[in-house]
């Protein structure tokens, strides 16, 4: 990150502290409060102070956002809700979310927390940024992480670096990486793109569903370009059980 | 709670929202207008900052009030 959005990251933590402690402060007094009328105005004060945290951590994603990615927003809202999808899918199950890079972070909390809620362990494979920033970033949103094991390209169990280049290899560490987990996802297919053709990625996706599927783990592939050539491939969508643009 | 600690409740909430919130998030909303980043970023960071300085602000007044009530 630069200096500039460093420093926004910093004061809007800042900021949501202390948004918590008003909310800590307010709510630790209401029983106390015999006037009821007085008590209904502290609540509601309380209240807000808890969803003034929830927009401080909107702006520290956009301060984050705007420093990765260059885009201008920490997209809220979506066409479509992957916690609703979620809900209605039965596992074992392939999904494929196609969103804006400013819709990431919400696309990949919703995904990680909706799995969480699900009683799943999740593995996050990164195929372009660190695993430790990831899990910062996720933090800094206020994801729920819970027990989340974050893999990156440099980072596999054995210390071999991973190579995007090889589909192949990539397949099989994904497959040793997930040993209990029952929640790969793939961040993001698209990144691949960068490498190989669309048949080799169908082909790639292909077998790491069979093959998670065949352990009884659900799958989630992200696609950070959604006017891009993944998202409008049939072949691929059909192998998916869940399509969702975000 | 006895009057009196109420009073000291009510005064310390008031200086959170008015000094400590309101000010900070005042000279946070000048710090993102002259940052580095893109004019659509800063939309997005100066109507959710005006909203928890308005809310605020309305914080502060509504505790103003309840003061004035126990005080009076």
């Amino acid at each position: 990150m630069g200096d500039a959005t460093d420093a926004l990251v910093a004061r809007f933590k800042e900021i949501r502290e202390l948004e918590q402690t008003a909310y800590d402060f307010y709510t630790s007094h209401i029983d106390q409060m015999d006037d009821p009328k007085m008590r209904a105005v502290v609540e509601a004060i309380a209240e807000e102070e808890a969803r003034h945290v929830k927009i401080a951590n909107e702006l520290i994603a956009l301060a984050i956002a705007a420093s990765e990615t260059g885009v201008s927003s920490y997209d809220e809202g979506g066409s479509e809700d992957i916690g609703d999808a979620l809900r209605g899918a039965k596992s074992p199950f392939a999904l494929i979310a196609h969103g804006e890079l400013s819709s990431y972070y919400r696309a990949t909390s919703s995904i990680i927390e909706s799995s969480m809620r699900m009683g799943r362990k999740v593995l996050y494979l990164s195929l372009n940024k660190s695993a430790d920033r990831i899990e910062t970033a996720l933090r800094d949103v206020g994801t729920l992480i819970g027990d989340v094991t974050f893999m990156d390209t440099s980072t596999t169990k054995d210390g071999r670096p991973l190579d995007t280049k090889d589909l192949v290899g990539l397949s099989i560490e994904v497959v040793k990486a997930l040993e209990d987990h029952n929640v790969v996802i793939v961040d993001a297919l698209s990144t691949l793109s960068i490498y190989h053709p669309l048949n080799d990625i169908r082909r790639f996706a292909h077998n790491l569903i069979t093959v998670i599927k065949d352990r009884e783990a659900d799958i989630a592939f992200l696609d950070l370009e959604p006017e891009g050539k993944l998202s409008q491939d049939a072949t691929l969508a059909s192998l998916m059980d869940v399509v969702v643009n975000v | 709670m006895e009057k009196l600690e109420l009073i000291a409740f009510l005064n310390e909430a008031f200086m959170v929202e008015e000094v400590e919130v309101g000010v900070k998030i005042g000279a946070l909303i000048e710090s993102v207008l002259c940052a580095p980043i893109d004019n659509g970023s800063k939309k997005e960071m100066v109507i959710r900052l005006k909203t928890l300085m308005s809310e605020s602000q309305y914080h502060s007044r509504a505790i103003s009030q309840l003061i004035k009530h126990e005080v009076g």
